[in-house]
């Protein structure tokens, strides 16, 4: 080759370089283009489309909710307020007059309102509510229920801040604060009366702090037949067919392992009245100031805890100052102008002395569905262990679990002889949590064994109660319950109460509460103790005749077992005299009487009455009582008393507007944390897979490469051809 | 050197080309010995692996008339698994029992059926046992996966069928799925003796 030509191919060759350089630097950056062009268009559509998802659900498709779980909106979250907690809790011998204080900051750029549902005790009876913005405190009214919503509706639109109280459950309210500005901070204080828990010789309050997720059976409901857009809940559970407010009371549950929220504080005052031996908490470490004759100041020796766990204060009486009876009174001025009395009476009827003279048949119910996962099954299969290795040979019983199918382990109760135990205690320990919590299969078939007069029929039912349908739930019990009682043993951090000591009230027997393995085996022998000797029973009230009529509550009385006291609650226009009960303890009749004039006064009787006269009235509707003629005594006793029901609300609005209408108002939901010990996974379902591939990106990419390859051949076939007469020359 | 480099990059493009076309290819060629394996299941009732080395199996036969789609769904809803066949979500049910059986597929590969797909359509499973359930779809919904979950203990028996949306998107990785629910219509239980 002549060198003039090695020149010149040197230079055709670094033009080429060059150009083949230039080319691909152009598909690079025309890549990049593609790839950014599609990507951004395709955020593009999906934020389009997330903001259409939940119209094109509801509009097209009603029946969506059937499989969908909603959860937590996590790009709500980072609008919803922060909320704290502060509780003050002044406990007078047996009655507690408790002041929650809900803390919404809202630490957004936007104006939101946020929706906190939580647990309360399923006997606290709320009858105030205040809300404080900066320095000014606004009083919450009671309203008929629709009413209050609507005054609510009403100053949230008109950019008024506004505070709204409702009852769910007796155990499960909703606060719903309006026009919280960006910055500001929101305080709502609610107060509630609660009676004292008193059985075996100690007193205890619980303060519930986080809700279990509920399981809602049922079909769901079209979302079209939601009546009022107002009444639709913010949970992930859609409403169904049996759980027609199961969207209300399903919070957003934060995940195991996510910071918990809702820190609390808590400030108790305890005045005993009595001399104490021992005062505790059971799940939470305290600090305490003791007194004299059984005063103490309590606080949570972290300051702030966790919302995931039951709080439990206990006190145990000194020897031989365990009351056996007592009597506290409240007087107030009737509607008449007349004086009225309301009492809380307590009696320690003389039980337990004697063994229950007939066999026991005992069927055994124990909940294996998810949200028994972890920590409680275990607390379960322990208690259940315990409850059968304890049968006597000439008792009879049966094991029945269930989760969305009910398993029985015998057709029919057996002889609880060594054998059979030592089949019921491999099947026990053998028990695992997991799938729904379809109860009402179970417990008609534990109430459906016949009747066997021969025997102590029981059944004792060990669960969370973490379910929607209690109504349902109720009703059987009511209706298949003849002569058996029903114990229930609530399981875990937070127990679903209001479910359990009902079902226990209907079932005619005792509530009893496990919340950690290591009171499995004390809790259980007290239990024990109920089961085997004989209960009081038949027991009735004998007024002095010259107190007139008295309304007592509840309506009829409990059977009282062994460590239990009986509790009444009553309006009498006088008070003197003395009282007689009488009853039957095992075979043999039982009386006493008891002084009406040694009393002592105590605020916040009056209150109790009256939810236990709306409780009573609710619980009417299950013997059939008339619907609207109940919802009438429940507003008028509730108006009356200023008490948060199922049909009344507290409701707090401000007088000046604060948001400017036309900034937007974003309604957000307070999240619940997951009840301590607890599994998410095994509550909520799946998580959706990943599905799609990457197949065509690929393709594309490899196609756009040869495409522009196929280009830069022709473009520098032209390119040499343009050359060649170039040379040519040379 | 010009040669080089145009051969490199036509290499490229092609390696890039032929690695989205195995994708598809993988999906189908895995069916066919997915195939082999479900028939000694159904011989045997044991989970059969496809090949020696695989980490799942197939577990249900699916079929969807309308667009002739007839699938083996594996074992877990893993990306190893997706790629070659639906996977059936761990914790989620047999058809035989009650709750919602839960099966996830590519939308471009097995799943690409479902943009066809609509309300009234019948599908069918048939489970190891030679069990045959057919499902009524009676819902389309478009979801966003962040946001939303399955609900695995349904009071009633039904299918889900979840893949990525929207269909012709070329980007991976997107939060929204494609849900189609059905509904447990019939059942031929074969007693095998």
């Amino acid at each position: 080759m002549k060198p003039a030509s090695e020149i010149s191919s040197a230079s055709i060759f670094l033009h080429c370089l060059l150009q083949s350089i230039a080319i691909g630097l152009g598909c690079v950056a025309l890549f990049t283009l593609v790839i950014v062009l599609l990507t951004s268009s395709a955020t593009a559509q999906e934020v389009a489309l997330n903001d259409q998802t939940s119209d094109l659900i509801s509009i097209n498709q009603p029946q969506q909710g059937s499989l969908l779980f909603k959860t937590s909106h996590r790009h709500l979250y980072r609008y919803a307020p922060v909320l704290n907690t502060d509780v003050a809790m002044d406990i007078t011998a047996m009655t507690a007059r408790v002041r929650l204080t809900q803390t919404f900051r809202n630490q957004g750029q936007d104006w939101v309102e946020g929706i906190y549902v939580f647990p309360l005790p399923e006997n606290a009876a709320v009858d105030h509510m205040r809300m404080q913005i900066g320095e000014r405190v606004i009083e919450g009214q009671i309203k008929e229920r629709q009413q209050a919503k609507r005054i609510y509706e009403k100053a949230r639109a008109s950019g008024r801040k506004a505070a709204l109280i409702e009852q769910e459950r007796p155990n499960m309210f909703t606060n719903s604060v309006a026009n919280i500005g960006p910055g500001e901070t929101i305080k709502i204080t609610i107060e509630y009366q609660q009676s004292i828990s008193y059985s075996n010789e100690r007193f205890s309050v619980r303060f519930p702090m986080t809700i279990t997720p509920r399981y809602m059976p049922g079909k769901p409901l079209p979302t079209m037949e939601e009546s009022l857009p107002a009444s639709a809940g913010m949970g992930w559970a859609l409403n169904t067919t049996e759980v027609p407010d199961a969207s209300r009371i399903s919070p957003p549950v934060l995940d195991e392992g996510e910071t918990p929220v809702n820190p609390v504080n808590m400030h108790i005052n305890l005045n005993a009245g009595i001399p104490l031996a021992a005062i505790n908490s059971l799940y939470h470490p305290i600090d305490m100031t003791r007194g004299k004759n059984g005063k103490a100041k309590i606080t949570l020796s972290a300051k702030k805890v966790p919302a995931d766990r039951d709080f439990v204060l206990q006190w145990l009486p000194a020897t031989s100052h365990a009351p056996r009876a007592a009597l506290f009174t409240e007087r107030k001025q009737g509607t008449e102008g007349n004086d009225q009395f309301y009492s809380l009476m307590m009696v320690m009827p003389p039980v337990g002395e004697i063994p229950q003279a007939l066999p026991r048949e005992v069927v055994f119910i124990i909940d294996t569905s998810g949200s028994m996962g972890g920590e409680s099954i275990r607390q379960a299969r322990s208690a259940l262990s315990l409850a059968v290795k304890r049968l006597k040979p000439t008792d009879r019983f049966n094991v029945i679990q269930f989760n969305s199918t009910t398993h029985a382990l015998f057709n029919q109760p057996v002889m609880a002889n060594q054998y059979n135990i030592n089949r019921a205690i491999d099947y026990v320990d053998g028990l695992k949590a997991g799938g729904g919590t379809q109860m009402r299969p179970a417990l008609n078939l534990a109430l459906s064994y016949p009747v066997q007069k021969q025997y102590m029929q029981q059944v004792v039912f060990l669960t969370d109660g973490a379910v929607g349908n209690e109504t349902a739930l109720f009703q059987i019990i009511h209706n298949k319950l003849d002569d058996v009682r029903l114990f229930t043993v609530g399981i875990g951090s937070a127990p679903n109460s209001f479910f359990m000591s009902k079902a226990a009230q209907f079932g005619r027997g005792t509530f009893t509460y496990i919340g950690n393995i290591s009171e499995v085996t004390e809790k259980m022998v007290t239990l024990f103790g109920k089961l085997e000797t004989p209960m009081m029973r038949d027991l009735q009230l004998h007024w002095p005749e010259n107190m007139g009529k008295v309304d007592v509550y509840p309506k009829r009385l409990p059977d009282i077992y062994a460590g239990e006291p009986l509790v009444i609650t009553a309006k009498s226009t006088a008070l003197s005299g003395e009282i007689k009960i009488t009853g039957q303890r095992g075979q043999q009749p039982w009386s006493a009487s008891f002084p009406l004039n040694s009393r002592a006064k105590q605020p916040g009787v009056g209150v109790l009455w009256a939810r236990n006269r709306i409780e009573s009235l609710m619980d009417s509707l299950r013997d059939g009582a008339d619907k609207s003629q109940v919802r009438q005594q429940v507003i008028d006793t509730a108006l009356n008393h200023h008490l948060v029901s199922k049909y009344t609300s507290l409701v707090a609005v401000d007088v000046i507007p604060s948001r400017p209408v036309e900034e937007s108002l974003k309604k957000t939901a307070v999240a619940t944390n997951l009840p301590h010990g607890m599994q998410r996974a095994k509550v909520f379902g799946a998580s959706m897979a990943k599905t799609a591939t990457p197949a065509q990106l690929h393709m594309m990419i490899g196609f756009i490469v040869l495409l522009l390859l196929g280009a830069y051949w022709g473009f520098s076939g032209r390119c040499s051809s343009h050359r060649t007469p170039q040379r040519m020359s040379a | 050197m010009k040669r080089l480099v145009f051969i490199g990059i036509l290499f490229l493009g092609l390696a890039e080309f032929g690695y989205g076309a195995w994708i598809p290819a993988k999906a189908w060629l895995s069916q066919v010995l997915l195939t082999h394996a479900w028939q000694e299941t159904l011989e045997n009732g044991q989970s059969n692996k496809p090949w020696p080395w695989a980490d799942t199996w197939p577990v249900l036969r699916f079929t969807h008339e309308p667009s002739s789609t007839n699938l083996l769904v594996l074992q877990g809803d893993s990306g190893q698994a997706l790629a070659f066949g639906p996977g059936l979500t761990s914790q989620s049910p047999m058809p035989g029992s009650t709750g919602n059986t839960i099966i996830s597929a590519h939308r471009d590969t097995h799943f690409g059926f479902l943009q066809q797909a609509k309300a009234g359509d019948m599908i069918e499973l048939q489970d190891r046992q030679g069990n045959h359930y057919q499902y009524q779809l009676i819902a389309m919904d478009i979801v966003d996966s962040k946001t939303t979950q399955l609900q695995i203990d349904t009071p009633d028996d039904r299918v889900t069928l979840v893949t990525c949306y929207p269909f012709n998107q070329i980007t991976t990785g997107g939060s929204l799925r494609y849900v189609v629910t059905g509904e447990k219509v019939s059942e031929r239980i074969t007693n095998k003796t």
